[in-house]
């Protein structure tokens, strides 16, 4: 039940799997946990070099011009090392201001992001209102100037990027702004994840709205579309992040000796992991069926998969833990990054059960 | 699910939609048990004057020829329509096992009647004390010159007390180690002196199974099937392809479906915690078919499945298993009862489905010896 990959696809993954390596791979992510947002700005600028952002962004907006399946396979590998930058977002974000090029502004803020010279995390919130949340757009002087006022909460490293893609409510609508870190009227309240990469609560208060990436008018829903890939993203990274806790626990399985043999060969244990493995490749397979149906993603599809996905990332990463025992436990072994990674993504924009109700929702 | 039908597709799928509608009798449709030889073989030979009874079998034996979509579109709407199970040991097992090993006389013999209809066949594999050890089998085969005479018991025959022929594993040498290396694969003639069947009742009150008797059976050199034995491999041989079926999402759809039907009758489908639960299994099954899907492009390209196709079946069954506990969850106070219930235009039963689905986890290879083969052969596991 491989993945079938052209070779054009192998080369990549391949490349990027060099490149994480290279970089320092799971030890190098441990030393950045909880400092400076958990991640490393010139590793990010790096993966733009290597023209990881530019996946989604056509060739004539200087990208690669690939799709969902590229996207799947860049993520899946960065999970597996549980790389801290947000490529995700990079990625995601490019492609979403590629759409509003036509603007000055924007097309150099796109053409930063691509580049891994800029960074721009998209706030989105979880969007259902939940907690009061909300940012609502609206028009002063004579509507010349336009102004958010609100809040949103669970944006990833927001003290250390350089803008965000801000969903907001307008007028019948669902506007999507750009917002410059240093706009006034925007505070920041970072705090902690035991991912080691800090959520924050964005709050707007009269403030003077950016470049309008796209209007009510436009003739896809963008805040919609951007959210529904950011969950393909997380999902892709939730692949990578359990194949890899398996990976490693069953390497473990059969070099870690109980009772004089190694404890892989006890049936418990072996039927544990191969319930995890089937997990993985029943979420990998509903991941690149979804890759498959294209960049126009429907939105009760992406919330299935974010669903899936979280549920069998959390089991196999504690069933991971449970079957390293005792050392599984321990703050130095690196199976526990790989428990908390999932904790992150899994709520990253929204849980299992939040998508399950979304998915129930779209569904009718 | 995950595909659209090709233009061409989506014309057969309309033919074949339009010609079942037109042709598969109404009494036939929704039932959880096989129904009957008297009922259900002339549906049975109706598909097969259709052309439609094999789609997968080449055109040279009989078969459509069909390619994988139009073979899947055909199963697609005959599950739509709730069609019955077919007797389907032949056209599904020893068909293709045949083409691949038997012999040119064995082809002419007996591929035209399973397509016909005129013969039913039955599986000989499991034995009363050879299950999960299937290799551990102990009916024996003695080579008599120029026939073998046959003597032990078979267990597990699907409409054993039906057939007309069964296919069957047999210990050709009792000394061989291991010990798959001495069983052969050969037919008999379920007519043959020294026979009995014996019908077993299922948990649903269903006497599908049988338990087969053999005393001095005399089976001619000429139904061996491969090598002398070789017979292990024979089996084992097409396994792969078959898991594709069993992992189908669609008899968990089928459940699904009754879960609707069930819940909108008793109102049920406004409890959101109910609601709740029906979303949770709805994306199990969509990544279990985007599962099912990733085998079919696999096979399109000619590749082998390979043995971690089998966390297919894990998954399937799961999820079959998981759907009958909430069809019974949904039918409240009537979740204990025998006869179907009301539920707007058609009666559904949910009983005899969640019973039947028991064995779902145990033919075929029980889930846990899957398991340990998955550990062993995938995971590289020790022991």
């Amino acid at each position: 039940m491989d993945l079938l990959l052209t070779d054009e696809q192998r080369l990549l993954q391949d490349s990027v799997a060099k490149m994480l390596a290279q970089a320092g791979g799971v030890k190098r992510t441990r030393g950045l946990r909880g400092k400076d947002g958990g991640f490393d700005r010139a590793v990010h600028e790096r993966m733009g070099q290597e023209g990881w952002f530019g996946l989604l962004v056509s060739p004539e907006s200087g990208g690669l011009g690939m799709g969902l399946s590229e996207l799947g396979l860049v993520l899946m590998e960065a999970g597996k090392v549980l790389a801290p930058e947000p490529i995700a977002a990079a990625t995601i974000s490019a492609y979403a201001l590629s759409h509003g090029a036509s603007n000055p502004e924007l097309a150099q803020v796109s053409s930063g992001i691509v580049e891994g010279r800029t960074l721009v995390i998209p706030a989105l919130g979880l969007g259902d209102g939940s907690r009061g949340e909300g940012i609502k757009a609206s028009t002063a002087n004579g509507g010349k100037t336009r102004r958010l006022d609100g809040n949103c909460d669970g944006v990833p490293m927001a003290a250390y990027c350089d803008g965000y893609l801000v969903a907001a409510e307008g007028a019948g609508g669902a506007p999507l702004f750009y917002v410059p870190k240093a706009a006034k009227g925007l505070s920041i309240a970072s705090r902690p994840t035991v991912d080691g990469r800090p959520f924050a609560r964005l709050t707007f208060e009269n403030l003077t709205a950016g470049a309008l990436v796209t209007g009510p008018d436009a003739g896809i829903d963008l805040q919609r579309r951007l959210r529904d890939l950011l969950l393909f993203a997380q999902a892709a990274e939730l692949v990578g992040v359990m194949s890899a806790a398996l990976d490693i626990t069953v390497e473990y399985l059969k070099t870690r000796k109980q009772f004089g043999k190694a404890i892989g060969s006890f049936q418990a244990l072996q039927h544990r992991a191969v319930d995890d493995f089937a997990k993985i490749v029943s979420a990998r397979s509903f991941l690149f069926q979804v890759a498959a149906q294209g960049i126009d993603i429907s939105s009760s599809m992406a919330s299935a998969l974010k669903a899936h996905a979280s549920a069998e990332a959390l089991d196999v990463c504690k069933s991971a833990i449970q079957m390293h025992g005792g050392i599984g436990f321990t703050e130095e072994c690196d199976i526990g990054l790989y428990l908390k990674r999932a904790m992150w993504l899994s709520v990253w924009l929204g849980n299992e059960a939040h998508h399950r109700a979304r998915y129930a929702a779209l569904m009718g | 699910m995950f595909r659209k039908d090709s233009p061409i597709d989506a014309d057969f799928r309309a033919e074949v939609r339009g010609w079942l509608e037109a042709n598969l009798p109404h009494d036939l449709r929704g039932k959880t048990a096989r129904p009957h030889p008297p009922e259900i073989m002339p549906w049975y030979k109706a598909l097969s004057r259709r052309g439609w009874i094999a789609p997968h079998w080449p055109k040279e034996h009989g078969g459509m020829g069909a390619t994988l979509a139009q073979q899947i579109i055909i199963s697609e709407e005959l599950a739509r329509l709730s069609a019955p199970h077919l007797p389907v040991q032949g056209v599904n097992h020893l068909g293709p096992i045949l083409m691949k090993y038997g012999t040119p006389g064995q082809k002419a013999q007996h591929l035209p009647k399973i397509i016909s209809g005129d013969v039913i066949w039955a599986q000989g594999y499991s034995e009363p004390g050879a299950g999960s050890d299937l290799a551990s089998l102990t009916t024996r085969a003695d080579d008599k010159g120029d026939h073998f005479v046959v003597n032990g018991q078979k267990i597990w025959q699907t409409w054993g007390h039906y057939a007309d022929w069964m296919f069957m594993l047999v210990r050709t040498d009792a000394a061989a180690t291991p010990k798959h290396a001495g069983i052969s694969f050969m037919l008999v003639d379920l007519k043959t002196p020294g026979i009995k069947a014996r019908p077993i009742m299922n948990i649903a009150d269903d006497d599908e199974f049988a338990q087969m008797f053999l005393d001095d059976v005399v089976v001619p050199k000429e139904n061996l099937v491969g090598p002398l034995n070789g017979g292990w491999k024979v089996a084992n041989d097409l396994l792969a392809h078959e898991r594709l079926g069993t992992s189908s999402p669609q008899h968990t759809m089928e459940v699904l479906a009754r879960i609707e039907r069930v819940s909108t009758a008793n109102g049920k489908a406004a409890d959101p915690v109910f609601r709740d639960k029906l979303a949770a299994l709805r994306i199990k099954v969509t990544a279990q078919a985007a599962m099912f899907w990733h085998a079919v492009d696999i096979i399109a390209t000619g590749q082998p499945l390979g043995p971690s196709s089998s966390t297919m079946k894990l998954v399937a069954t799961d999820n079959l298993q998981a759907a009958t506990d909430l069809l019974i969850e949904a039918a409240g106070a009537h979740g204990a009862d025998a006869e179907r219930l009301e539920t707007g235009s058609e009666p559904t039963d949910v009983t005899q489905i969640f019973l039947q689905s028991r064995r779902a986890t145990i033919y075929g290879g029980s889930s846990e010896i899957q398991r340990n083969v998955l550990a062993k052969r995938v995971l590289g596991l020790p022991g």
